[in-house]
């Protein structure tokens, strides 16, 4: 078991999702009991990871590797490869209990085509735990294509009343990013051969050569792969000019694939930076402007998605752009490139994930009673359903950064981060500071706003006053988001330990590169010498890594 | 890329490419032909309600294509 | 090719996939005037037992000499027939993905032929001679023998697309892809006749070696431009690219469902045995004219086909569109590498493309035809609609065909696009990959048209269940698992595209399709 778990993780919800196909479709209940089994398990299953991950955090690389490369199509060089570091570890925890939350979340919500309801959401979660176990870009792009089908079908079957532009318009855009990264990633898989002459599409072997594109290529190749990149995870994040899929998805997306959605879908992105971007092209970050704009994109994103937050009318286009702005923190911290500010963001993903998570059930909460998400339909709930009010005043204190609890934590140790780095793309970390720090004010405003709108004063609408409070099994999908929020916020220092060693290792990989302009002067002075020219790039480059490497 | 230049084979190449260039236009005089009479037969077919107009629009177009192909090259080769 | 030897035994075993095809085809017309009318399904059973037949004969174990040469020249192949003809990996290859397609073609066909109340044994033996007529223009090593297999093809399928007699649209199409059809045979039997005329011969070796040297000449002949041109304008019309493409919509959507099916996978695969076996085996030196040319093409199929696929109510006109742009992407395959040199893994993209096109849209294609139903002819969009509740089977499958023609990943039809790119940035050519991978999330928005109506929309006319033949469903069964299969253990099917250029590394697996 110990050298099979994340296997035995991965393919859990999809042995339920199979299970399942052989249910007679009337039988709803047997449906659900199982569905909701096969998400605990799921869960279950990944539970020893916390002790056996425990005892080996500070051990550098990745662990738990399953599986050799090349094995799986080795004809073009791709292997079922799977492992986990820090940042992946906590990925994959927030991603089971998501799954198993949210499934819990569906028990009424779903009534007509159940079973295909279950089964595609359980094929989704095991699309998105490869996502985040792969070790093969190869492997890595099919996960993250194939996730896409599942989610599409969840937002257009059981999605609001403009379903099937909402689901078409997300498959769309995120698959129009993801073309794009296929192009990038095939270019580094031929550099890879043209340096190693070994085809693969190995995270490992990746590692090593994909770095030296700056220098074999130049600055603009570089930059340009660099974008392939950034647009596919920017869609998914998504960042500031890329986020229009976002609201409509949300919005007409049921409860539960909203939370999932959020918590996890999202998270995609910024673990695609995380794990691609920065070790792939540290030179492109170091030199040129490419950070700046990511870093003004980030904060247009704070801002802009704060903004946009206190005008919406509609709660669960609320939460939706209020995610925006979120996941800007998340972007800034990534490209502060500082161990705390890396390190707060990773911690950061998994907060928004258990508070925008907690925040979409609670609006599906109410819209499950009255069909509506206008706020101007709502007000003076906490005299109806005291419970239900207290666990969303914890939920959005939570998400606006409140001390004690979890978003806090994540957010402060971005803007610490940021501001303790000297120099962030020409401009001292104190300056990007000062842009973010507004979106944390303009949080803490639409969320109070809302709460103050939508449960202080009296009942005003009639068809309030006879809402019935929370049943135990809605409790029970808050428990251990609860238990989550508050352990983070009083007690994150197991999570800084379990990020320590990978967010340092890539810190210290893109300085590294960084560090030895002279390595770059050399390289550009081959490229312009005289032989260059005449023989073709890749017996160039053959040549290359073992000057390099000595 | 291209093979290593030598300097006859060059001069050679030049020529060729010059030529190339002049009849390439020849490559798009047929297609060219077929699309406009294509497009002319749709047309109709719109305004008329047929279904069968754009093929004879084509068919003409081919035949026109051809009787110029052919005599551009009647009057290169003299 | 060494000197013209006698007609031997081995000719005539090589020729034997071909023989049997046509000699199954006479039998079939023979038999199905004993048939009694509720009996003509004898005659698909008949056709398919011709299918293995033939399949048999390719992979024949007497003929120990050829197994050598296949195994060890690489590409080279063994000619017969007096040069006519080579039997060679890319022949195989072929050959048997023609018949892969016919066969569920065939089992595609039997209830449908029986509501339309159109069975008759004619229509099989045209499938049957119209593929003999494949075999020929994937093995064919002389231009003449390519034509004729070529107007033997195009008219059995002339037939087969008016076989329903009583429907004027049937009617009309066939007759609008007959005047097409002449009309581009004619154009091609121009361009081939201005080659011969400059060769002084019909071998295509004898051709390639001429055009070879006409080219180092200075004064390049004019005519040697214009017979290219006449040549691949022909060509290009049989594979529908655009602009030579208005054929195509109007016949898939006037033809009997069960023959657009067949015409998309085995006519065009023809299509493009003869393309390739032109352009790379005669016409080679020619290669930096050709290439400006299908980069034009390639462009505008892929272009208009995308464009106007977006507007399509109908089913079968939008696959056809659909098909169209697949054209589009395959032809990239032939324009990766440089003017000098074509670059293999473009070679193998187009293969590895042709044998999951073959699954995928012959299985969509099977799906429309199972919807083909007492008075419901199925094949407007709208006649999808809540095709889940009514078949949840065929929708699922409907929808892995929609994506796999999409090109997610991980189904068969990502791999076909996958080595069309991969060749296309390992030579270099990025704008035409950007174009190409943008144009295929443009496509998604068309397939997933077809999986809304089926999944998202409620039924308009009840709830009522199709009955699906049991042929239906094993030609069903196959394409769904082939086109999972395909995607997600491609190796083996790498491997074999390998083989058939030559360059398999893995020795178990070419003895396992040889």
């Amino acid at each position: 078991m110990y050298n099979h778990i994340l296997s035995i993780i991965l393919f859990t919800p999809l042995v339920g999702a199979i299970l399942l196909l052989f249910v007679p479709k009337e039988n709803k209940e047997a449906i659900r009991w199982i569905a909701n089994i096969f998400a605990l398990a799921g869960l279950l299953v990944s539970l020893p990871l916390v002790p056996w991950f425990w005892a080996q955090r500070f051990e550098p690389g990745f662990k738990f590797v399953e599986g050799t490369a090349n094995n799986w199509i080795p004809s073009i060089g791709a292997g079922y490869v799977l492992g986990i570091d820090g940042i992946s570890f906590l990925l994959i925890m927030l991603t089971t209990l998501l799954g198993w939350v949210s499934i819990l979340s569906s028990w009424t919500a779903i009534e007509n085509r159940v079973k295909e309801y279950y089964i595609w959401f359980l094929v989704l979660q095991t699309g998105m735990l490869g996502v985040f176990m792969a070790l093969d870009f190869f492997l890595f792009f099919v996960f993250w294509e194939a996730m896409l089908v599942p989610m599409y079908l969840l937002i257009g079957i059981w999605g609001g009343p403009r379903k099937l532009y909402a689901a078409i318009k997300f498959f769309l855009y995120t698959l129009a990013g993801s073309v794009l990264m296929l192009l990038g990633i095939l270019f580094l898989y031929f550099h890879h051969h043209s340096v190693t002459g070994v085809y693969s599409f190995s995270l490992t072997g990746l590692y090593d050569t994909a770095p030296r594109i700056y220098s074999d290529y130049g600055p603009y190749a570089a930059t340009l792969l660099f974008l392939s990149f950034f647009f596919a995870f920017a869609i998914k994040v998504p960042m500031f000019p890329f986020h229009t899929w976002l609201p409509d998805a949300h919005v007409e997306a049921p409860t539960a694939g909203s939370v999932i959605l959020a918590g996890v879908l999202l998270k995609m992105g910024t673990y695609g930076f995380i794990r691609f971007s920065l070790p792939f092209f540290p030179d492109v970050l170091t030199h040129g402007r490419v950070r700046f704009w990511v870093m003004v994109l980030s904060i247009i994103a704070i801002i802009y998605g704060a903004l946009v937050s206190l005008m919406q009318k509609d709660m669960k286009k609320l939460v939706a752009y209020s995610s925006v702005s979120h996941l800007g923190f998340c972007t800034l911290g990534i490209f502060a490139l500082s161990p705390l500010g890396l390190s707060g963001s990773v911690l950061q993903q998994i907060n928004h994930g258990i508070s925008t998570g907690a925040l979409f059930l609670i609006v599906g909460i109410l819209y499950e009673r009255r069909h509506t998400r206008e706020i101007s339909e709502y007000g003076g709930i906490s005299n109806v359903m005291p419970v239900y009010a207290t666990i969303t005043m914890i939920m959005f204190l939570s998400s606006m950064g409140l001390p004690l609890l979890n978003g806090f934590v994540g957010e402060f140790t971005i803007l610490g981060g940021t501001f303790l780095q000297k120099d962030i793309a020409g401009h001292p970390g104190y300056f990007w500071t000062a842009w973010a720090v507004p979106g944390v004010v303009l949080a803490a405003a639409y969320l109070l706003w809302l709460y103050q709108r939508v449960f202080f004063g009296t009942v005003t609408n009639p068809k309030n006053e006879k809402l019935h409070d929370l049943t135990p099994r809605e409790v029970a999908t808050f428990v251990p988001l609860l238990i989550m929020a508050f352990w983070i916020g009083l007690y994150p220092k197991p999570f800084f330990q379990i990020l320590e060693q990978p967010v340092n290792h890539l810190v210290a990989t893109v300085n590294r590169d960084a560090s030895t302009p002279e390595a770059v002067a050399n390289a550009a002075a081959k490229r312009a010498g005289p032989d260059a020219a005449a023989v073709p790039a890749s017996s160039a480059s053959i040549a290359q890594p073992e000057k390099g490497k000595n | 890329m291209s093979p290593g230049p030598d300097p006859k084979n060059s001069k050679q190449e030049k020529a060729f490419w010059l030529q190339f260039a002049r009849y390439s236009q020849l490559a798009f005089v047929f297609p060219t032909a077929l699309v406009v009479g294509w497009l002319v037969g749709a047309a109709l077919d719109r305004w008329l309600h047929t279904t069968w107009l754009y093929l004879a629009g084509i068919l003409l177009g081919i035949a026109a294509g051809f009787i110029e192909l052919i005599r551009t090259v009647l009057r290169d080769t003299k | 090719m060494g000197p013209l030897a006698p007609f031997s035994t081995t000719d005539y075993l090589l020729a034997l996939p071909i023989t049997l095809l046509a000699l199954f085809a006479l039998g079939i017309l023979l038999i199905d005037l004993m048939l009694p009318k509720e009996q003509k399904w004898a005659n698909a059973v008949t056709a398919l037992i011709g299918v293995g037949f033939s399949a048999a004969a390719i992979w024949n174990p007497f003929r120990p000499g050829i197994l050598t040469y296949l195994t060890v020249s690489g590409l080279a192949g063994h000619a017969a027939m007096m040069n006519t003809m080579i039997v060679d990996r890319f022949a195989i290859y072929f050959w048997y993905l023609f018949l892969a397609g016919t066969a569920v073609a065939i089992l595609m066909s039997v209830r449908y032929l029986e509501i339309e109340n159109e069975d008759h044994g004619e229509y099989y033996a045209l499938m049957l001679l119209s593929v003999a007529g494949m075999m020929c223009m994937a093995a064919g090593y002389d231009i003449v023998l390519i034509f004729i297999g070529l107007e033997l093809m195009a008219i059995s399928t002339y037939v087969l697309v008016g076989f329903l007699r009583r429907d004027r649209r049937s009617n009309e199409a066939a007759l609008k892809y007959l005047l097409l059809g002449a009309f581009s045979s004619g154009i091609f039997a121009y361009g081939l006749s201005l080659f011969y005329g400059l060769a002084g011969s019909t071998n295509l070796r004898v051709i390639a070696v001429q055009v070879n040297s006409l080219m180092q000449k200075s004064d390049m002949k004019p005519l040697l431009v214009i017979a290219l041109l006449t040549t691949i304008t022909g060509l290009l019309f049989k594979i529908a690219a655009i602009p030579f493409h208005q054929w195509a919509p109007d016949a898939y959507e006037g033809a009997p469902t069960c023959i657009t099916g067949f015409m998309s996978v085995a006519v065009k695969a023809a299509g493009w045995a003869m393309l390739m076996r032109i352009l790379l085996w005669g016409l080679y030196p020619m290669r930096p004219l050709w290439l400006p040319v299908l980069v034009f093409v390639s462009i505008a199929t892929m272009t208009g086909a995308n464009f106007a696929a977006l507007t399509q109510t109908n089913t079968k006109r939008l696959l056809a569109y659909s098909s169209i742009a697949h054209v589009g992407y395959m032809l990239l395959g032939l324009i990766a590498g440089t003017a000098a040199e074509i670059h293999f893994d473009g070679l193998k993209g187009i293969l590895i493309y042709l044998l999951v096109y073959t699954f995928m849209n012959l299985g969509a294609f099977g799906v429309i035809t199972s919807l083909r139903h007492r008075n419901i002819i199925g094949d407007e969009l709208d006649d999808l609609n809540g095709l889940y509740s009514r078949a949840p089977v065929e929708a699922v499958l409907m929808l892995v065909f929609m994506l796999s023609l999409a090109g997610i990943p991980p189904l068969a039809g990502f791999w076909g696009k996958y080595f069309i790119f991969l060749s296309l940035i390992e030579t270099g050519h990025y704008a035409l990959a950007a174009l190409g991978v943008l144009y295929s999330v443009f496509g998604l928005y068309y397939y997933l048209k077809i999986a809304n109506a089926m999944f998202m929309r409620e039924a308009e006319k009840g709830e009522e269940r199709l009955p699906v033949s049991y042929a239906m469903r094993t030609a069903l069964g196959i394409t769904g698992f082939a086109t999972l299969f395909i995607g997600i253990m491609p190796n083996t099917f790498i491997e074999m595209v390998n083989w058939a250029w030559g360059i398999a590394k893995n020795p178990a697996v070419a003895k396992l399709i040889r």
